[in-house]
């Protein structure tokens, strides 16, 4: 386990031990939980906010290098396949994270990965409208980013 | 409560371990309403799961309420042989959990 990655949930852990408090009724933390789960960033209702509290760091272009295994129109929001695979080479991958612009709550899924994972993910999430799915992508080098727009005919945040 | 939930590890012929997971679970995101009275329903998703190859966790995953109701998660290791366990364990925000170990099979 490497030292970037470790700053990178860093975050998570802290917010851990918050919980905790709040488990014994020191702290009014909402969503509270014994295991590692990055409120603060989960909550985030901005895709900045989001980006901003999960790295905290400068974010490079990682167009070359991250790939979208998703559709451009998806008929159901409430149902809609993303796969983020990062291109073999030879640095190690520690995490990966989905984000949906124009969701609520944009930050919809984040992946620790163990050096023996194949840096390729594949999850179905919610997206209320068409909007730009953001990956970050962690590896010993930085943090990447990259984006893919899905048109949403139909959004899946309704009742 | 039992939440239905399945797993499949299937090893193919470069080395990877190809994992399959699917859960039952409603995934409420505390934001919509409640046909009945409009009240808010409240919040009920999958905020952890993690995959472990033996004693190995190779994937630790956070989730928000915007993954799917039902969830299903791909995902992929190295390193993995026929016959050995795959674990998977998931937490919810109410406290509920479910586990399920799957044997590694060849791909066909």
């Amino acid at each position: 386990m490497n030292s970037s990655r470790r700053s990178f949930i860093r975050q998570s852990a802290i917010l851990g031990a918050l919980g905790a408090l709040h488990a014994a009724g020191f702290v009014n933390f909402p969503q509270a939980s014994a295991r590692d789960w990055n409120t603060e960033a989960f909550e985030a209702d901005s895709l900045d906010e989001a980006i901003n509290r999960l790295t905290g760091e400068t974010v490079r272009d990682g167009a070359g290098i991250i790939r979208f295994v998703a559709p451009p129109i998806a008929e159901n929001g409430a149902v809609v396949p993303i796969g983020v695979r990062v291109e073999d080479g030879e640095e190690i991958v520690s995490s990966i994270a989905i984000l949906c612009e124009k969701n609520p709550r944009p930050l919809a899924a984040f992946y620790d990965l163990h050096p023996d994972a194949v840096p390729f993910i594949r999850t179905r999430i919610k997206m209320r409208e068409t909007a730009p799915v953001v990956a970050l992508v962690r590896t010993e080098s930085g943090i990447y980013r990259a984006e893919h727009i899905v048109k949403v005919t139909k959004g899946g945040c309704g009742g | 409560m039992a939440r239905p939930m399945k797993v499949f590890a299937a090893l193919d012929t470069e080395g990877v371990t190809t994992v399959r997971v699917l859960v039952r679970h409603d995934m409420e995101t505390g934001l919509r309403k409640s046909k009945k009275d409009g009240s808010l329903i409240p919040a009920h998703f999958i905020q952890n799961i993690d995959v472990k190859h033996g004693d190995k966790t190779v994937l630790s995953a956070q989730w928000g309420a915007a993954v799917s109701k039902n969830p299903s998660l791909f995902c992929y290791f190295k390193g993995g042989a026929v016959g050995e366990e795959v674990t998977v364990s998931w937490f919810d925000n109410k406290g509920e959990s479910g586990s399920k170990t799957s044997l590694i099979t060849q791909a066909d």
